[in-house]
């Protein structure tokens, strides 16, 4: 007689199956002790894995997943679209290609207009005499301390985060995907801790999006991680709808 | 299909969770790997056609696993374990390479996974008989497909 198999006994532990399969476990002692093992181990696995929690977790990466899918197929829509207007702006002479790293202007919006003394991102580097601003394109090293700071001029809520030359995301404000991305008032509001560069190699790219509403943290993040699988965190835009997007790239030295 | 998730979960996480661990043989790779079963639900549940919901999550964890198992290429720790990780890393014989097809088979409409079948039988023992009224499939059908994974697995198993 063959061995009992683990989804027979676990067919009788859950009352689905058969007669001739809760037939075949009894006449096993080996099966009957596994049958009698299953309760202990469902109650050490109820007892290590919260139902809320692990439930909150896979609606979470689900979330995160389905929002991936659709960012990839926005960009992708996207990618053909914007072939088409490159190929025209050639034509007509208004184009000029430049390298990734390129400094753009640190305060824009993503679909290119100025936007003077609105919403910003300002990046602060620590040192030991103080703080210095760090603007679109100066240099920093790996170890520097960096301070991260908005002003939330006309924005009512905001995303910030941050690619590295890995392609890494780090998401800064809020603390997680699921915290609120409402935005303090009153001039330059500092984010409660800074953050140490690492070794990633050519630059850090951080980004503030803005909205008048509640933010899709998830969303912005997936942006941001499918930027940074296309190789274009350095200067290309996450193209999230409804949302103005201001960027500040750090580029990077060794020590 | 509608799924009540809640429900799913716990009736069958720990069914699920077992599973995984007894491939990946990792506590915390398998309460991950549960949670991708139970996402890949989620996420698929409009195309979902299961009749028995057990025997659908007891394929898809093994399937689960095995992808994580590819993708890791983890080094194993005795002759059961090196031989999951060969099946792991066998070819299915329509396999199109990408993990996201692997799950599409498992998820949409069930095409069967060989390696499911071959982890089934030859590192869980199943007879063939078990392993096709599992699979839905008939014993020749089962017979046939394994017989491709097991050349290569023995390719691999020479080449190593």
């Amino acid at each position: 007689m063959s061995k009992v198999n683990d989804y027979t006994i676990e067919r009788v532990h859950l009352g689905e199956a058969s007669e001739a399969e809760r037939a075949a476990v009894a006449a096993s002692p080996d099966a009957l002790e596994r049958l009698e093992a299953l309760a202990e181990a469902d109650a050490r696995f109820q007892a290590s894995h919260d139902p809320d929690e692990q439930l909150a977790t896979i609606r979470r990466k689900a979330h995160l997943q389905a929002t991936r899918d659709a960012v990839a197929a926005r960009r992708s829509r996207l990618g053909w679209a914007g072939a088409g207007a490159v190929v025209l702006a050639v034509a007509a002479g208004v184009l000029v290609a430049r390298p990734s790293l390129e400094p753009v202007e640190a305060e824009t919006a993503h679909d290119g207009r100025a936007k003077g003394l609105g919403a910003a991102l300002v990046v602060h580097r620590k040192a030991e005499d103080g703080q210095q601003v760090l603007r679109n394109g100066d240099l920093a090293r790996a170890g520097d301390v960096l301070q991260l700071g908005y002003r939330a001029v006309g924005a009512a809520h905001g995303v910030v985060l941050s690619v590295d030359g890995r392609g890494a995301v780090t998401l800064h404000y809020p603390a997680s995907v699921g915290g609120s991305t409402g935005l303090q008032r009153g001039g330059e509001i500092e984010l409660g801790h800074g953050y140490q560069l690492d070794d990633a190699p050519r630059f850090e790219r951080f980004f503030f999006v803005t909205s008048a509403a509640p933010i899709d943290v998830a969303e912005v993040v997936a942006a941001a991680e499918a930027l940074a699988a296309e190789g274009q965190a350095g200067g290309g835009s996450l193209q999230v709808e409804d949302l103005d997007e201001f960027t500040v790239l750090v580029r990077k030295e060794s020590r | 299909m509608s799924v009540d998730i809640e429900a799913w979960y716990a009736q069958y996480a720990p069914m699920v969770h077992r599973r995984c661990k007894a491939l990946l043989r990792d506590e915390e790779e398998a309460t991950e790997a549960m949670q991708d079963v139970f996402v890949e639900v989620l996420r698929r549940q409009d195309k979902l056609e299961v009749d028995a919901i057990s025997s659908f999550l007891y394929r898809a964890a093994t399937n689960v696993s095995l992808n994580r198992l590819r993708t890791k290429k983890r080094k194993p720790a005795d002759a059961d374990d090196a031989l999951i990780q060969r099946i792991a890393e066998a070819p299915e014989a329509e396999e199109r390479g990408l993990a996201a097809a692997f799950l599409d088979r498992i998820f949409a409409r069930e095409q069967p996974s060989t390696r499911v079948m071959a982890t089934l039988h030859l590192v869980d023992g199943w007879t063939l008989e078990e392993v096709a009224t599992h699979m839905n499939l008939s014993v020749s059908g089962v017979r046939k497909r394994l017989r491709v994974l097991k050349a290569h697995v023995a390719e691999l198993q020479e080449a190593a």
